[in-house]
């Protein structure tokens, strides 16, 4: 027995050796996680950071990519366990509270920044005149529509709300489907409302004055329209909106099964799979009530370092510059098929050309989500898909007030 | 009468239920106990600080359409699917316990369901209920079949009662089929010489020999209806609007995605407490019959 303890303590103190060697050893090389939220740029972000990794020999990166990353990221920031630089959404209320908390570093004087473009940067500036993310790329929707269809049956595309509504007529009166709506998903009706929000109607006023509590939402007549414009848009949509989810959206409208799709520049690449052959490309939705036309912008992604000791900071600086520099900007944009957020990155697609000009030439709203309240987003998605359902503008109007945040009596 | 222990013995009792003790105290008390604090907090979930405000959350509980409408949703659901399971588990395992052909592939093709990864059950019904349902409808002009029944709020409750009966009735079924082996064969036999029908055969003999199972099922089934979850989620995400949303549903959502976690707590809890009195009731209640029965 006596022998046996002797062996252990001999292998146990022989590996103690050789760890304490093997960190040593890597002392001067530093490791990094990088929480990666993102589940399509995995791939490139892997070749980013070989590339990366060749010229810093010094710092290694760890891509780390989860399922429900957001609920992950939540639970760590809640034990005060940030990772050391992560990809964000820089619209969400996660981040904006998270970052307003001081779990990542203030990158509003820091070169790492320098390579994003003003404009994007003075869009996702916090409350307190802060800036904590480096924004890489930007997206936006308007309404794809099949350029076969439009050509066979010569349609034009629409430049007043008017024209959109007659399109929609015409192509009915043809017995075919003008719009297509996934509203199984809930998501994808609280984006058009978002969008709606800002574009028919000064939602930014109404959201403000309802914080304030010098306005109620349900004495909003332009409220109430929206709304019903919901109920309205449908009847030119498939037969069965609530049952169709946005995969299977999707899949109707690049299988020719409408002539058009209200959506998200997101849903390109899953366009080109469902059918590589499909010929599409996308215009902005008209304004309604004589305003002008413009296009709603969000910061997609972003890159945020997380607040530690200053040596893994400074790692991650040289990292974060590394991705926001205008070579790999233009790799970056090019695979994944966003416009970017960086300077120096040029944007060429048939497909969203149309609409990201209207953000090029300024015509173009930020994303309201960051105006509702903590969390607002996701309850705002169920009331305008129970207002669909039920019609029930008492209740839709009650929820809005809370999502804009009135305050509690 | 045991001996007394000697301290020795004592000691090494104790040692061998610590381990247990201080894992379940830590992976279970504790979390309960802060679960307990937060829900007098409005915490968000990451913020370093957040103000105690006593019983506001559990106030707002019942004011809150959606969190009575949950409750509804999740004792409706359960009610159904206990009565559903039990009933359906005691025809098949009946079934599958008699004298039949290939009896053995009939056992794995019912209880095949039990073993398909729920992210696959709710991808594959999506299908199902998006292509194949309303061709059918189609086919015989059936007009409620003919639009998607998930999209139907109606109609979404049973579909997803349906697709939960279909996945978790093969569990019950093999408790069912193994009470029906503990049946003495001697007395069936007997019964038979006495001239006993099938029908006085099943209610005299094997019934109650079933019983135990039967509170076994029971005591499962309300438990994970009042608790459903991962199925919805699944499937419907709790929609359309608000008409799947259960009480788990409606946690996970305010919790996680609306960032009330101090709420979602105190929504825990009351779940926590409903499980607690409906399972003691039946507890008790099942023993009394039990000991009745035998």
């Amino acid at each position: 027995m006596k022998r046996i303890g002797v062996v252990m303590l001999v292998l146990f103190t022989g590996a103690a050796l050789l760890w304490s060697g093997g960190t040593q050893e890597s002392d001067d090389v530093i490791t990094l996680e990088f929480f990666q939220q993102k589940r399509e740029v995995v791939d490139l972000f892997d070749e980013i950071i070989a590339r990366f990794e060749a010229q810093n020999p010094d710092i290694r990166i760890e891509q780390v990519h989860i399922a429900d990353a957001g609920q992950v990221l939540t639970s760590r920031l809640a034990s005060n366990d940030v990772p050391d630089v992560l990809t964000h959404w820089p619209n969400n209320v996660d981040y904006i509270e998270a970052a307003l908390e001081g779990y990542f570093v203030d990158l509003s004087e820091d070169p790492a920044a320098e390579g994003a473009l003003e404009s994007i940067i003075e869009s996702i500036r916090l409350s307190n005149g802060r800036n904590y993310a480096v924004p890489i790329s930007i997206n936006t929707q308007g309404v794809f529509y099949n350029k076969d269809l439009f050509a066979q049956h010569d349609l034009q595309i629409p430049q007043t709300w008017d024209e959109f509504i007659a399109l929609c007529d015409q192509i009915q009166a043809m017995g075919e489907t003008p719009l297509i709506f996934p509203d199984k998903d809930a998501w994808t009706i609280g984006q058009q409302l978002r969008m709606l929000l800002a574009l028919d109607m000064d939602g930014y006023a109404l959201i403000d004055a309802v914080k304030a509590g010098k306005a109620d939402a349900a004495d909003s007549q332009e409220l109430k329209e929206l709304a019903q414009k919901f109920i309205y848009l449908r009847t030119y949509g498939q037969q069965d909106p609530l049952g169709t989810s946005y995969d299977q959206g999707i899949f109707e409208f690049a299988k020719g099964n409408s002539f058009m799709f209200w959506q998200g520049i997101w849903a390109i690449p899953s366009i080109n799979k469902a059918n590589p052959e499909l010929s599409y490309s996308m215009f902005a939705l008209p304004a309604e009530h004589g305003r002008k036309t413009r296009v709603e912008y969000g910061v997609d992604l972003a890159l945020v370092i997380g607040n530690k000791d200053q040596r893994t900071i400074d790692a991650a600086r040289k990292f974060v510059s590394f991705v926001a520099s205008p070579e790999i900007g233009q790799l970056y944009a090019d695979t994944d098929g966003s416009p970017s957020a960086l300077k120096g990155v040029t944007f060429n697609s048939d497909v969203s050309g149309p609409v990201v000009a209207y953000v090029q030439a300024g015509d173009s709203f930020r994303n309201i989500r960051h105006k509702y309240a903590p969390g607002g987003s996701s309850r705002s998605n169920t009331a305008i898909q129970q207002y669909i359902i039920d019609k029930d503008m008492d209740n839709f109007l009650n929820e809005m007030n809370m999502i804009f945040g009135r305050p509690q009596q | 009468m045991a001996r007394r222990k000697t301290p020795a013995e004592r000691l090494t009792y104790t040692t061998f239920t610590l381990p247990a003790v201080v894992l379940y105290g830590l992976f279970f008390m504790v979390p309960l106990l802060l679960g307990i604090y937060y829900s007098m907090t409005d915490w968000n979930g990451i913020s370093q600080s957040y103000d105690f405000i006593d019983l506001e959350n559990y106030r707002n509980l019942f004011s809150d359409n959606r969190v009575l409408n949950s409750f509804a949703f999740s004792l409706r659901y359960a009610l159904y699917l206990v009565l559903i399971i039990n009933v359906l588990a005691l025809i098949i395992g009946l079934m599958l316990n008699a004298n039949i052909r290939a009896k053995n592939l009939f056992r794995a093709i019912y209880f095949f369901p039990a073993i398909i990864s729920l992210v696959v059950v709710g991808l594959v019904f999506d299908q199902i209920f998006y292509h194949a349902v309303p061709r059918i409808g189609d086919l015989f002009s059936i007009a409620f079949l003919q639009r998607n029944l998930m999209g139907n709020p109606e109609a979404v409750f049973w579909v997803v009662l349906f697709v939960s009966v279909w996945r978790e009735c093969a569990v019950p079924t093999v408790l069912i089929l193994a009470g029906l082996q503990t049946v003495p064969s001697e007395l069936i036999e007997a019964s038979i010489l006495d001239g006993a029908g099938s029908f006085m055969q099943f209610r005299k003999i094997v019934f109650p020999f079933l019983i135990p199972v039967f509170s076994m099922n029971l005591v499962l089934t309300v438990k994970s209806g009042i608790m459903v979850f991962d199925i919805i989620k699944g499937m419907t995400g709790g929609g359309p609007g608000t008409a799947t949303e259960s009480i788990g549903i409606l946690i996970y959502k305010k919790g996680f995605e609306e960032m009330r976690f101090g709420f979602a707590s105190a929504l825990s809890l009351s779940l926590f407490l409903l499980i607690a009195v409906i399972s003691i009731l039946q507890i008790t209640v099942l023993r009394t019959k039990e000991a009745g029965q035998l």
